[in-house]
């Protein structure tokens, strides 16, 4: 089914599944010869055709940190992190953090508890932990109407229903926070971050490439942001990529 | 100034109660009518009789710049046919420098007084491009050979070219003035240029206190000189001899184009030695230095900190090295020119080599006046793997400002051999022993390969797949539906006879059941009456009608109209008079539990 709906997103950007696996290669072998830049340019062309996934957001934010573009390595390697993630993208991304000129320094455990546990799992994880014993739990219970089970077999799928609460409540923070917090890096080199929405006002601060940050609101081209110690500003919107793609500022 | 004393103080209150004063008076001079462009000359105003209070004001001069001013009070009595006459002198002396050639006119200064102000009168000269000797020249020239002509002629003085070089002498308060100096008065951003304050003294001096050194804002600065002690070199000025005492010297590099102005140096010079010595304050010139931007056409690279004359060189501590142990790439800048400003190009390497953050060295000195060194910076290289990698060429872009054009300096490419190294302290991980056998030590910092074989499939959010939607929805909607259905079922299952048999004959059997699970503990009496209880409500669901309360003949009636088996028939009778024994005779009857089970079962499976 996916592979039909894959080929179906394909044939929509114009882009089949041959021309696309034929970018992909061309990126990878460009960078095998030390050219980062061009393998850079296959897998964004990839993107904007619309063909994306973890693989090609983690080659492509590989070939920017090769090429020292913070900024950049950190939106596509996060992207990478949230489409899936591996051993590789934590690896590359830490790599890419430890470069961050950016050190947030304080405040690092003022994250709510929900952010915390939604950073920690994946939507995949909770739908499982939901989505097992909700079934399961049914199940037995359909199953005790038909087959007129003993009082013990129905009694256990109402268990397996109860067990299936925290995994849908995970479910629902994930849901909760994709839909109210949105995030972004900096990608510029330096970004002034200013104490008001305009472009005379006092500067506050400087970030510089690859720090994430967290949008709150948006007054003209400016953004408001918040850093994870709770610091705030005021920033030029077009210095800044949401993590979530196909998010607006 | 010198002090006068308090006899004086006495003599002018008891003068100044008498009234006794003369008109007042304002005089103006210069001590030459004729000045060359190089050349200074010392204009003296004089206020005789000026009221106590006065303030002796210089003019606003046009054409000239003021090297120093100084100023000074006399008082004298006179006695005359009128009696004693106090007469008070003030004086403003400054030595001026023309800036332009032609006739220069000295507005009148003026005296401010309480009753009014009086102008003194103006004074002019003639400004000529070349040197003009002086009066003090002509007086100071040494007659080598008295009585016989001039070994020279009369009209030529071989010394002229020098003393053009000279210095030009301000004669302010005669024998000492400050003095700054520059050794360039055009310069371009980031040039250096050395500034000297001076003293001259035709004087002894034994001390030099409260120097206030002018704020040179727009400047970076760096301190050639400041002698601790006063050492002098003999100067000679318009063929006048000083000795010149250097104050301190600096190197200046301009930053923002444009003219600067370096105000004056002043200083509180004692003279003499002892009591005989006298505190003398001198305030010095003010000068101004035009800064030059940088001329455009930079290199790409090219940092405007970068001005002066420089080389740039690149070694490595070693050409191979096993891996894991360190190289010490050195890269050296030479020359002249702001080397604490200077930005040096940041060394790269491929990725397999790995550069810390350099370490940085200057070692700067003045030779000549001019600030020159070498600044270097080590980086410690580590390699990641084996094998022979290139360390780029570095690039210096600089704008050397003696030939006014950009250079660039550059260094050469470096090759750095990385062999298989012995493992030791920079090993990742511990090392079996095999001390004699050349390892390859992967260290875990590089980069992780590009995956090779993509899934192009967006990823969405688990509450965005429709499967995880349908699995979510599936199970309680099927579990209303099936318990909807059950109640449907039952409710119309109700009104129907068969219906109500079926549910009868099911009740029965779990009470069978029930009773079965008595047959070993409790009394007969409890266990008959479960009996007893499962068989009759079996046979009246199955017959339809009650039977409770039925002799045995009318139930075996009963029992054939609803069709039940003879057998069935039987047992049933046999189970019922088995148990109303053991209810009405407990202690005559002896029980077998098993077999009323049996019986009774067979009553419930065999009329199906």
């Amino acid at each position: 089914m996916s592979a039909l709906l894959l080929a179906v997103l394909l044939a929509q950007s114009g882009t089949s599944p041959a021309e696309a696996r034929a970018l992909f290669r061309e990126g990878v072998e460009a960078y095998g010869r030390d050219d980062p830049a061009a393998a850079e340019a296959s897998f964004r062309k990839l993107l904007e055709h619309g063909v994306g996934g973890a693989d090609v957001n983690y080659n492509l934010g590989t070939a920017c940190l090769a090429q020292g573009k913070l900024g950049d390595a950190v939106l596509y390697l996060e992207r990478a992190r949230r489409q899936g993630g591996g051993a590789d993208v934590d690896a590359n991304l830490a790599i890419a953090h430890g470069r961050v000129v950016d050190q947030v320094v304080g405040g690092a455990g003022e994250e709510g508890l929900l952010a915390r546990v939604v950073a920690a799992t994946s939507s995949d994880t909770a739908a499982m932990a939901f989505l097992v014993p909700w079934c399961a739990g049914f199940l037995l219970l359909v199953a005790g109407r038909f087959l007129r089970l003993t009082r013990t077999a129905v009694a256990g799928g109402w268990v397996l229903v109860l067990a299936s609460v925290p995994g849908a409540a995970l479910l629902l923070a994930h849901l909760v926070v994709h839909e109210t917090v949105h995030e972004a890096v900096v990608i510029a080199r330096t970004l002034p971050v200013r104490e008001t929405p305009e472009a005379s006002s006092k500067v506050s601060f400087e970030l510089h490439g690859g720090t994430a940050v967290r949008l709150l609101a948006s007054s003209g081209s400016f953004v408001r942001l918040r850093l994870p110690n709770g610091l705030e500003g005021w920033a030029e919107g077009r210095d800044l990529t949401p993590i979530d793609e196909g998010a607006a500022l | 100034m010198r002090r006068t004393g308090s006899a004086a103080a006495v003599v002018w209150a008891c003068l100044a109660a008498s009234g006794a004063y003369a008109a007042t008076e304002v005089r103006a001079e210069a001590d030459r009518s004729e000045v060359g462009l190089p050349d200074t000359f010392v204009l003296t105003v004089r206020a005789l009789d000026a009221p106590r209070g006065s303030q002796l004001t210089l003019p606003v001069v046009d054409g000239a710049e003021i090297l120093s001013t100084s100023r000074g009070v006399s008082t004298s009595v006179q006695i005359g046919s009128g009696g004693p006459m106090l007469r008070q002198e003030l004086t403003v002396t400054a030595v001026i420098r023309p800036t332009r050639v032609g006739r220069l006119t000295l507005p009148p200064a003026e005296l401010q007084t309480p009753d009014g102000v009086v102008k003194s009168n103006s004074v002019t000269l003639t400004v000529k491009k070349t040197h003009v000797p002086g009066p003090s020249a002509a007086r100071q020239r040494p007659d080598l050979l008295p009585g016989f002509p001039s070994p020279f002629g009369d009209g030529e003085d071989p010394f002229a070219a020098l003393r053009d070089r000279e210095a030009a002498r301000p004669r302010a308060e005669g024998d000492l003035f400050l003095r700054s100096e520059v050794d360039h008065r055009e310069v371009y951003v980031g040039e250096q240029v050395t500034l000297s304050f001076w003293i001259y003294s035709r004087v002894d001096l034994s001390r030099v206190d409260n120097v206030g050194m002018p704020k040179l804002d727009g400047f970076w600065s760096e301190d050639i000189d400041s002698p601790s002690t006063l050492n002098y070199e003999p100067r000679t000025v318009e063929g006048v001899p000083y000795r010149a005492y250097l104050l301190k010297r600096l190197a200046l590099f301009p930053m923002k184009p444009g003219n600067r102005d370096i105000g004056p140096v002043e200083a509180d010079i004692t003279t003499g030695f002892l009591f005989a010595g006298h505190r003398e304050h001198r305030v010095g010139n003010t000068l101004t230095l035009k800064v030059k931007p940088l001329p455009p056409g930079a290199p790409p690279g090219f940092v405007p900190a970068n001005v002066g004359s420089y080389r740039v060189s690149a070694e490595l501590s070693s050409p191979s090295a096993e891996l894991g142990a360190p190289v010490t790439l050195r890269v050296v800048l030479e020359g002249q020119g702001n080397l604490k400003d200077v930005v040096l190009p940041r060394a790269s390497a491929p990725g397999s080599l790995k550069l810390y953050d350099p370490t940085s060295q200057e070692r700067i000195s003045a030779v000549k006046g001019r600030i020159q060194g070498k600044r270097t910076q080590e980086y410690l290289v580590m390699a990641q793997q084996t094998g022979t990698f290139q360390i780029p060429a570095l690039s210096f872009p600089y704008f050397d400002p003696e030939l006014r054009r950009y250079e660039t300096a550059r260094t050469q490419t470096l090759t750095l051999s990385v062999t298989p190294g012995g493992g030791g302290a920079t090993a990742a991980a511990p090392v079996p022993a095999a001390p004699d056998v050349p390892r390859n030590v992967l260290a875990a910092g590089a980069l992780r390969p590009l995956r090779l074989d993509p899934r192009f499939d967006a990823h969405r959010p688990a509450w965005r797949r429709p499967l995880v939607v349908a699995l979510a929805l599936a199970p309680p909607m099927a579990f209303v539906l099936v318990s909807l259905a059950g109640m449907l079922s039952a409710r119309r299952a109700r009104g129907d006879p068969a219906a109500e048999q079926r549910r009868g004959a099911r009740a029965a059997r779990s009470a069978l059941a029930a009773a079965a699970k008595l047959a070993g503990k409790g009394t007969d009496a409890v266990f008959s009456e479960q009996v007893e209880r499962a068989v009759v409500a079996f046979l009246e669901a199955r017959t339809g009608s009650g039977l409770t309360g039925l002799t045995r003949d009318a139930l075996r009636e009963a029992l054939r109209r609803a069709g039940a088996p003879e057998a069935v028939e039987q047992r049933a009778a046999r189970v019922l008079d088995t148990c109303d024994a053991v209810r009405f005779a407990p202690g005559a009857v002896r029980l077998a539990r098993t077999v009323l089970l049996e019986d009774a079962e067979q009553v419930l499976e065999g009329w199906k």
